[in-house]
């Protein structure tokens, strides 16, 4: 496969064009992580401007109309409602698990049964997270279950 | 009908055939010990039926949104309270309950709390089957990175846009 890399302007947008005869299971791969690994936000860690890349994060959650997102260990305030990243990051491994969080399916250790049809969400941080009984059939259907 | 429905569907007529099969036993256990010797009306297996559906409505009531694993128990609470009325309320209707009888509304009500944790364990280990499936599907997603939920003939086919990816 031939990778052709141009420099352009400043300023420019950058833009990757795939050129192939089909979508086979590796190219979808790549084109999934480069979706997801793309996405920056950009948040204020102490007056300093910070980019954090979306396959670094753990989960959104929106508490008293705001909405935090979660790293390993430090929580950032964004300025995006849940239901915008929910439509910004359809499709990648970021995932509605409640009304007020998102998770990113990347980072959950494994999923735990709950009561009343819930599962928890164990995540690699040992966070522990709620996917609603709503939200259980999305699962499923995102896992190819 | 949206997915979600369907589950729920499917979710109330597994609950309704569990609930059945543990009536039968108890209804059996409650005969012999109330009404043995009894000449039995073929409609009492109307009765379980029919009883057995209404309480299987249960799976529909949610009063509390399950935000919190309290309000979860709350709403099981609730639906606990609900089987003991419809079939205290059953019973009496079809008169094979008598309420003043506290022996039998005592042993009746024995018989629902057996039957309601037996159909609840059994909903939790299929709920906790699920959870390991979900965790299989889960390991073979991160492996894969993300594909195991659309596969690149679904693509080809035109069924997913490239656009969505």
């Amino acid at each position: 496969m031939k990778i052709t890399i141009q420099d352009i302007a400043p300023g420019e947008e950058e833009e990757i064009i795939i050129r192939c005869r089909n979508l086979d299971e590796a190219l979808l791969r790549v084109i999934h992580e480069i979706k997801t690994r793309c996405g920056k936000f950009t948040v204020t860690d102490n007056d300093k401007i910070r980019q954090i890349e979306a396959g670094d994060i753990y989960y959104f959650e929106a508490v008293d109309n705001k909405v935090f997102l979660y790293l390993e260990q430090d929580v950032f305030e964004v300025r995006y409602k849940l239901y915008e990243i929910e439509a910004e990051y359809n499709n990648t491994d970021f995932f509605r698990a409640s009304k007020s969080v998102i998770i990113n399916l990347d980072k959950v250790r494994q999923f735990a049964p709950e009561f009343g049809g819930r599962f928890e969400a164990q995540m690699m941080n040992g966070e522990k997270l709620i996917i609603s009984r709503q939200y259980v059939p999305a699962l499923k259907k995102r896992l190819g279950m | 009908m949206t997915v979600s429905m369907q589950k729920k569907i499917i979710s109330f007529f597994l609950t309704y055939c569990i609930t059945t099969t543990a009536t039968v036993f108890v209804c059996a256990t409650y005969i012999s010990i109330f009404w043995r010797g009894a000449l039995l009306n073929p409609n009492i297996l109307w009765q379980i039926l029919l009883l057995c559906f209404v309480c299987s409505l249960c799976n529909f009531i949610h009063p509390f949104q399950e935000r919190s694993r309290t309000r979860v128990l709350f709403n099981i609470g609730v639906r606990y309270l609900y089987i003991n009325l419809v079939v205290l309320g059953g019973g009496q209707l079809f008169r094979w309950l008598d309420i003043e009888n506290f022996l039998m509304l005592g042993v009746m009500m024995l018989e629902i709390l057996l039957v309601f944790i037996v159909v609840s364990a059994v909903m939790w280990r299929l709920h906790k089957k699920d959870s390991e499936r979900l965790n299989e599907r889960l390991q073979e997603y991160q492996r894969t990175g993300g594909r195991n939920g659309q596969s690149a003939d679904a693509v080809d086919a035109g069924k997913i846009p490239v656009d969505k990816l």
